[in-house]
């Protein structure tokens, strides 16, 4: 992270959280989405540089079978999402990594492709990881109807009706994604070619714009089943009721190394949202607009609150404590707090602290942010970085040097019994039929000699107690030459040197880890809402719930 | 070959191969790592990476290297990835290459070795020109390479002299290929490798991972 010499608040350094705080997992299991995540800032680039959309395909039969293509027409490029609709019966219906077929499936085109690149998309987009794309490709995907919801929506519409808020309400989307593949998986285009476009240089851009588009071909899509059941009976979906729905997804184990895998990726992400945070709270005085606005943010969190259900007790549990905190935030913020006090936001936030429960801490901090977005969106340039640059291995550093950031950074580490069944008591792989992480019970299931490197706390301990035997002076090189297997944990302890936030600070093998703390903070990143876990192990969530659609999106007054 | 022979793979594809290949191969975390790295750097600048890689992966050979100034000793010819990560830890030290001529000794697969010497250059801000007895086989400064003479095939055991050159390569290779081309047979080998380190799922992890049966809801 480069951001900080060029920061407009510099102040700020003493507002930041410490990341022994910020890192732990049952902190980061409860984060919430904030301005600052993906598909926000993919909004508001679209809406500042008034981009333009139109669906120039969409060969569609009564039984949801053919094709669409929409554009989305920047000012210097345009992307095409690429949609074939198939007719999937009940039984193959799956959201799991090992389906093989699927109602929809899409393809994020660099440009407007042509006849020839759309008999090649048509070969292959449908058979998915068993297909090939190309460079000219940024995305691969495919998703699910709600067999709940969509159904019933195109028998509603297709007789006049429209249909039940609640029943909309209740499911939130009428398709969900299982998987948006992009950055050079299955042949697509590697992130690394698109950094120098503005428009996808920050984290996952292409794939956000996938969903979105996605989102509309939804909504389209039973319109036009609708109309062509209907005829003239028919009437399109309420512009309120299309509003609150956005594209389900279902998301698994897969997601959760890659915030292991990622250590440079997940401490810019962490970086920039404190960094944000600190800002706000060491502003000197507020305005009333940005009082009026954080309000308006309160209450429409308040209200995604009551709408968002789950059946998971874990959940439920923790939807009761948000709706609780956020009661007392509307509260204190009505009777107690003084917008004209020093330092408001800050003397808010420290309340909060004192008063909230952590699923509320964080809700408060995604709504600090909102009215600040004059201070903090620039920030999204800091969530990129070439994580090729922070590889190489400082064998000059003294081993006292690397033992001190051991003791600093990973301390939570270090006096937890690996021995124990339960402090080791799992293990990560990936499996043999769909090379997909997995997570294993070590004292149960076999396949631990084989487990993937996440068990970093336990690395970390075993580095330290080899450094007890080492000279203080004698550089790392001399450490790895002897001792080659502590060479990935070297790599990321010198990391944490400069990067903070790189490592989630738990022991991942513990058997009392839940892995949907790890899916939750990344989906918050990406702007997710509605969490809903199925499992200790995968989720569903919304995206774009309440968002505009390309048809509205210049007409919207906050992003 | 013809193009049902080949398979065109993406950077991060051939980094995820190569690092699921090394580690099924046996090499620790950190040195499939630094295989995946590598293997990468060498595709990018259109080398033969996946030669050089299951070489390196296949091929029993000495790991063992013994780094001191000008000179590093071995036994017999050493692994190339191996002494390239050695040589990116020392690079900045006195047994390193920025203090005159480093003789590494006899290396097995010295096409490993190179995006490690890249390395080095760009830690130390100098162009290096790698000999394989001589003359200079590459220029290297940096993230550029030129090839100055000959070639080194993947399964090549040479002695290799790395020498700080104040000439930087001319003209500078600058490609980063976004993607390369591997045969069918090179890909099965690397992908028969990966799956050394795959686990068959069991049914209580796959219930866990989302369920056993339909979901369409």
């Amino acid at each position: 992270m480069t951001c900080a010499p060029l920061s407009p608040v510099p102040q700020a350094a003493q507002f930041r959280r410490d990341p022994a705080q910020v890192m732990r997992l049952a902190r980061l299991g409860l984060a919430h989405p904030t301005r600052l995540s993906f598909l926000r800032i993919l909004l508001r680039r679209m809406q500042r540089e008034t981009w333009q959309f139109d669906r120039p395909v969409f060969d569609i039969d009564a039984n949801g079978v053919g094709r669409a293509m929409y554009r989305a027409i920047g000012p210097e490029r345009t992307y095409s999402l690429v949609a074939f609709a198939h007719d999937l019966p009940a039984d193959m219906r799956s959201d799991r990594v090992i389906a093989t077929a699927w109602d929809a499936t899409f393809a994020l085109f660099d440009g407007v492709p042509d006849a020839e690149d759309l008999d090649r998309l048509a070969a292959n987009v449908p058979l998915q990881e068993a297909g090939r794309v190309t460079q000219k490709e940024l995305t691969l995907s495919r998703a699910n109807r709600s067999v709940r919801l969509f159904e019933t929506v195109v028998q509603c519409l297709s007789k006049g009706r429209q249909p039940s808020a609640d029943d909309l309400a209740a499911t939130g989307y009428l398709m969900r994604t299982t998987a948006v593949y992009g950055s050079g998986k299955f042949g697509a285009a590697t992130h690394n070619s698109l950094t120098d476009r503005p428009e996808t240089a920050a984290p996952f851009q292409a794939e956000m714009l996938t969903v979105w588009l996605i989102r509309t071909f939804t909504v389209d899509l039973v319109n036009h089943m609708a109309q062509l059941r209907g005829g003239a009976a028919a009437v399109p979906l309420a512009g309120g009721l299309r509003r609150s729905l956005g594209v389900g997804n279902s998301t698994g184990l897969g997601m959760a190394p890659f915030l292991v895998r990622h250590p440079v990726l997940l401490n810019n992400w962490m970086m920039v949202r404190e960094e944000a945070l600190a800002r706000v709270r060491a502003q000197k005085a507020t305005q009333a607009d940005k009082v009026e606005r954080f309000i308006q943010a309160l209450t429409a969190v308040q209200q995604n609150a009551a709408l968002w259900t789950s059946v998971h007790p874990l959940q439920q549990a923790r939807l009761g404590a948000l709706r609780a905190g956020l009661a007392q935030i509307a509260a204190h913020v009505a009777s107690d707090w003084d917008s004209g006090t020093d330092q408001p936001w800050d003397a808010l936030w420290q309340w909060g602290q004192k008063v909230l429960g952590i699923e509320a801490q964080e809700a408060l901090l995604a709504l600090l942010l909102e009215p600040h977005g004059d201070l903090i969106d620039g920030l999204a340039d800091c969530l990129s970085e070439d994580e090729t640059a922070a590889f190489a291995i400082d064998g000059t550093q003294r081993v006292d040097e690397l033992k001190a950031l051991l003791a600093k950074n990973y301390n939570w580490a270090l006096a937890v019994d690996y021995a124990d069944r339960k402090a080791a008591g799992r293990f990560w792989y990936v499996s043999e039929d769909k090379l997909e992480p997995r997570l294993g019970e070590r004292f149960e299931e076999p396949g631990s000699e084989r487990e993937l490197p996440l068990d970093i706390g336990r690395q970390a301990a075993a580095l330290f107690d080899t450094l007890g035997d080492f000279a203080g002076d004698a550089p790392v090189a001399r450490l790895l030459l002897a001792h080659p297997h502590h060479r990935a944990m070297v790599r990321r302890v010198q990391l944490t040197a400069t990067r903070p936030f790189a490592e989630i600070r738990d022991n991942l093998i513990d058997g009392d880890m839940l892995p949907i703390d790890m899916l939750r903070c990344k989906l918050a990143c990406f702007g997710a809402s509605r969490f809903d876990p199925r499992s200790d192990r995968w989720v569903r969530i919304s995206l774009f719930q309440n968002a505009p659609y390309p048809d509205d999106l210049h007409a919207e007054p906050h992003l | 070959m013809t193009a049902a022979d080949q398979i065109r793979l993406t950077m991060p594809e051939i980094s995820a191969l190569s690092l699921r290949a090394a580690r099924g191969a046996g090499l620790d975390w950190g040195m499939a790592e630094e295989c995946a790295s590598a293997a990468t750097w060498l595709a990018a600048h259109q080398f033969n990476w996946a030669n050089a890689v299951l070489h390196q992966l296949e091929t029993p050979m000495s790991r063992q290297v013994i780094p001191a100034i000008g000179r590093w000793h071995a036994d017999e010819p050493v692994c190339g990835l191996h002494v390239g990560a050695t040589l990116s830890d020392f690079a900045c030290l006195p047994e390193g290459p920025g203090f005159g001529v480093l003789s590494l000794g006899p290396i097995n697969g010295p096409l490993m070795l190179v995006p490690f010497v890249v390395r080095a250059a760009k830690q130390l801000d100098t162009a290096f020109d790698v000999s394989l007895g001589a003359p200079p086989w590459l220029r290297v400064s940096g993230d550029c390479v030129q090839v100055l003479a000959g070639r080194a095939g993947p399964e090549m055991i040479a002695e290799v002299t790395i020498s700080p050159t104040r000439h930087a390569p001319d003209p500078p290779h600058n490609a980063a290929d976004q993607n390369a081309v591997v045969s069918r047979d090179q890909y099965d080998r690397l992908d028969r490798l990966a799956l050394k380190m795959t686990v068959p799922s069991s049914a209580l992890s796959a219930k866990g991972a989302g369920g056993l049966g339909l979901d369409d809801d």
